[in-house]
């Protein structure tokens, strides 16, 4: 279980947003969403130790955040970043990466690391591009790399910021699966998404920011009927059931 | 021996690796310090080896034939030469003819005594590099018994630990005025043994100057409170000189003060307005590098400049270019001249 | 076409380089330890290397002349390449060398001081120079962190204070002209000179440096990748990014404090290094440490060699015979399409 008590989150003592509390289940997506602006990558990456909270706290599985060392909580939670920085190395270089807070003190990888490495890949697609530099890769197979990589550090909770970004319409769809299949396994995902009909259709709850703090925690069914949609986005929102299953549109 | 995987032999649902050497690429040191930690054992086995060697130096023997002389250089270091000095080496050309007036020979010099035909340096000594510069291998290779050296060049003193480890006698010493050279004319010549040859070179050269300089202060009454600007110019710039130089030296003996003395910003900076001021009564120059263009450079700077050229001294003449080979290089045993010279520029 | 390189294969290729540079630089210390001024041939130098000769003429050549030098060049060619590595890797920058963190400037400056107030105090030079090129480093690296410790701030601190102690420097030149000499040998670098006590004083500081750059190669790697990616794989950014750039200093410190300035060398090894084999590899330290010292001691060889008995500044041959080569693997890069450097 991953738990956020109270948290306040912002930059150099300025909070974003206060007093969120939020519980994130394993074998459950949940997607925060929320304009440009009111926090969700601030509150992702407190919730990751990436940024420090300005108040409250976050723990794992019952743990404080500051009980555990940064090899620890690495093992345990992984981050996907939304944008990165330029880096010429191979893909599968990159994903070896990914073992990296489960190497020990030589560094080195043993073969159940390798084996998750090839798995990565594999699940990801991105096999015939293990040997090529991550600045010669499309935008989208980048992400896919990153990803890859997210996966191979073997974590039962991932927070992904925007991972389907820069991906085509393809793409998208399978990323989306591919957290149904996460989730199946009983990985706790949490991620901030831009598309909310896409965020809507796979997460088991919503979390909807505004105003300095959460909204809305709910099923997606149930934020949709509550009306908030259209208060925080200023857009209606329909619920249209297709073969695949529940769709939102959005007027 | 390069392979690339082969395109379509992984689908995403395959679960079988690309590369199969990969499964066995299993290492518990890590590959990236462990071939590199046998490199640096070995290049440390080459240090140790090295030093290693040093702990099998044997002592010099002692060749006791003549009486050891010791003797204190001018950085205060004991010099002990235990036989006569046969084998010399100067790394400077000052030294290199201080040395030859005082009897010696030479096997090994620097450039710059080539350069200077009046030293009279044969083909048979040996090139060791430059005053700045000089090779310390060329020097071992002459293996001297006495090597020369300035207490103010930086790479002559980097060489003391060298000389030291190889047991070679050195000294160090500092030229600047008549008694430095006096001082250190009186060490080499007891060093020879050719006494008469201090006499003649050392103690008459004394003699000469102590004559000019009288007769000059007993004839010019008023060059109490006179004072100079000394210059040294370079091709590309022309900087003032303190009192403390070997001309400055000179001029003080001859009663003239230095103008930095009473302004010591002009060392840092030419000041034309404190040299307007103070009206200097004699501006001397000092050309370094190439003469004439140090020359030109001075005439550019005095004469174009019109505050310069407002100075009583450059109207009157009274500004002189000092020859290097009086002035720069030191006289050794044509002091005599270098006193006289500055005697004649100073009646103008 | 991108340039395909494979994962095994690499390490493969990069491991079957490893007995070529040894073997390399073992011929140029062979070469180093008997071209000269007097030639001494390999059974002389055997004799002398187990310590059969210790009274002739070559032995004194060789202990006292020819070892120190060679081990220096080897050892400042591995600490300034090694170093500009580091620093390449850690501020993500390929124009970072060790000037950046201040160590030259703070060498230049104590070394003048040193030759200005203790001119006579020659055996002390090194341990001054050494004494100014870490607390110059320290202080951009507490500078930078006052100002948030990242990349951007950290070479921002670094031009500040190379600024401000480049200028401390020219006024003291100023204010005392005499140690103009000392500072030229500063400017440019060389190996003569330097006594085997000397380099037995800053061997250990390099070696050990060196080792531990090596096994905080993976590390670095990983921090290459930013600081957000870093840190969610759970590496301590701070203190590895400190560790880093105090490594850095070390190396290029010492190698300062022992030769004087030989530029070229921490900033264009790890690039000819990176075109050759990628920055990927895990034997990429390893590769440009031994390239730094491989090229150093060709070119201090051909520098002391080649107008004897005067010698060319190493610096200038490094840049003679470095630049040539490093534009021909740019122009090799450019026509294969790829963008590494």
């Amino acid at each position: 279980m991953f738990e956020l008590e109270n948290l306040s989150v912002g930059y150099k003592g300025r909070p974003v947003m206060e007093g969120v509390s939020l519980t994130f289940r394993p074998g459950e997506i949940t997607t925060i969403i929320g304009k440009n602006g009111t926090g969700k990558s601030t509150l992702l990456k407190t919730a990751c130790s990436l940024l420090k909270p300005l108040a409250g706290s976050v723990r794992l599985e019952g743990k404080a955040q500051q009980d555990h060392t940064r090899r620890q909580w690495a093992q345990k939670v992984a981050f996907l970043a939304q944008s990165h920085a330029d880096s010429n190395c191979t893909v599968h270089s990159l994903v070896t990466h990914g073992r990296y807070p489960h190497l020990g003190f030589s560094r080195s990888m043993g073969e159940g690391d390798l084996r998750l490495v090839e798995d990565a890949l594999a699940t990801m697609g991105i096999g015939e591009l293990r040997d090529t530099s991550l600045l010669q890769i499309s935008g989208g197979e980048r992400q896919k790399a990153y990803l890859a990589m997210a996966l191979a550090q073997d974590t039962p909770y991932l927070c992904l910021d925007e991972p389907a970004t820069y991906l085509d319409l393809a793409v998208h769809k399978e990323i989306l699966r591919l957290l149904g299949a996460l989730k199946a396994q009983g990985k706790c995902i949490i991620a901030v998404m831009h598309d909310v009909g896409a965020a809507l259709e796979v997460s088991d709850h919503i979390c909807l920011l505004g105003n300095g703090g959460v909204l809305s925690y709910a099923r997606p069914e149930a934020l949709v009927r509550g009306g908030l949609m259209e208060e925080a986005f200023g857009v209606a929102c329909t619920q249209v059931s297709t073969r695949e299953g529940e769709r939102y549109l959005f007027t | 021996m390069t392979f690339s995987c082969a395109k379509g032999a992984s689908s995403p649902m395959s679960r079988r690796p690309c590369c199969p050497s990969q499964d066995k690429q299993v290492s518990l040191v890590p590959l990236g310090s462990r071939v590199p930690f046998v490199f640096l054992s070995l290049l440390f086995l080459l240090t140790l080896l090295g030093a290693g060697c040093a702990r099998q130096e044997s002592q010099p023997a002692r060749v006791g034939r003549t009486t050891p002389f010791q003797f204190s250089d001018d950085l205060q270091r004991r010099v002990l030469l235990t036989k006569r000095a046969e084998r010399v080496v100067a790394l400077s050309s000052s030294f290199a003819q201080t040395w030859l007036l005082a009897g010696g020979v030479l096997i090994g010099v620097t450039s710059d005594a080539f350069s200077r035909e009046a030293l009279g340096i044969g083909e048979e000594v040996a090139l060791i590099g430059t005053i700045k510069d000089p090779n310390s291998e060329a020097i071992l290779a002459l293996e001297p018994d006495f090597v020369l050296l300035s207490a103010d060049i930086p790479s002559h003193l980097a060489l003391s630990a060298l000389l030291t480890e190889c047991s070679i006698p050195h000294a160090y010493f500092h030229v600047e005025t008549l008694d430095d050279y006096l001082a250190m004319l009186s060490r080499l010549t007891t060093l020879t043994g050719e006494e008469e040859l201090f006499k003649k070179n050392g103690l008459d050269v004394h003699q000469s100057c102590t004559e000019v300089l009288a007769g000059h202060t007993k004839g010019e009454s008023q060059s109490e409170g006179e004072t100079y600007l000394l210059l040294r110019a370079y091709s590309t710039k022309v900087r003032a000189k303190g009192g403390d130089t070997m001309v400055g030296e000179m001029l003080r003996q001859f009663g003239y003060t230095n103008l930095t003395e009473l302004h010591p910003s002009l060392l840092e900076e030419l000041g034309i307005e404190t040299i307007l001021k103070e009206d200097p009564t004699h501006i001397f120059v000092i050309p370094m590098g190439d003469e004439r263009s140090a020359k030109a450079s001075m005439e550019h700077m005095l004469t174009s400049n019109p505050a310069f050229k407002a100075l009583g001294a450059v109207k009157d003449g009274r500004y002189h270019l000092l020859p290097k080979d009086l002035f720069h290089y030191k006289p050794n045993n044509r002091w005599e001249e270098s006193y006289a010279y500055l005697a004649h520029l100073l009646s103008q | 076409m991108p340039i395909l390189r494979t994962c095994s294969a690499n390490k493969g290729a990069h491991k079957a380089l490893v007995p070529l540079v040894c073997c390399s630089l073992g011929l140029l210390i062979f070469l180093s330890l008997t071209i000269g001024a007097t030639p001494i041939g390999a059974k002389g130098l055997l004799a002398i290397l187990l310590g059969e000769d210790t009274r002739s003429l070559s032995y004194r050549i060789v202990r006292h002349v020819r070892l120190p030098r060679t081990l220096a060049a080897m050892l400042c060619g591995m600490a300034m390449a090694l170093s500009g590595a580091i620093l390449q890797k850690v501020l993500h920058n390929p124009l970072a060398g060790p000037s950046l963190i201040g160590v030259n400037s703070g060498a230049g400056l104590f070394t003048l001081l040193g030759a200005a107030f203790f001119p006579h105090l020659v055996a002390l030079g090194p341990t001054v120079a050494f004494v100014g090129a870490m607390l110059s480093s320290l202080l951009v690296y507490t500078l930078a962190r006052r100002s948030g410790s990242t990349r951007l701030t950290i070479i921002l601190a670094g031009v500040a204070v190379s600024s401000l102690l480049g200028s401390c420097t020219d006024a003291l030149l100023t204010l005392r002209p005499d140690t103009q000499m000392g500072r030229l040998d500063f400017l440019i670098g060389s190996f003569a000179h330097i006594p085997f006590s000397q380099v037995v004083q800053g061997a250990p500081y390099i070696v050990g440096s060196a080792l531990l750059a090596l096994v905080l190669g993976h590390d670095l790697t990983i921090l290459s990748l930013g600081d957000e990616v870093a840190l969610s794989l759970g590496l301590d950014v701070g203190r590895t990014r400190f560790f880093a750039l105090m490594l850095a200093s070390l190396l290029s410190a010492s190698s300062v404090s022992m030769c004087g300035l030989v530029g070229f060398v921490g900033l264009v090894i790890p690039h000819m290094v990176r075109s050759l084999i990628g920055e990927d590899s895990s034997l990429y330290l390893f590769h440009t440490a031994a390239a730094g010292a491989v090229l150093t001691l060709g070119c201090d060889l051909v520098a002391r060699n080649l107008f004897r008995p005067y010698e060319l500044p190493v610096g200038i041959v490094l840049s003679f015979i470095g630049s040539p080569f490093f534009l021909l693997l740019l122009f090799r890069q450019k026509n294969k399409g790829g963008s590494h450097v």
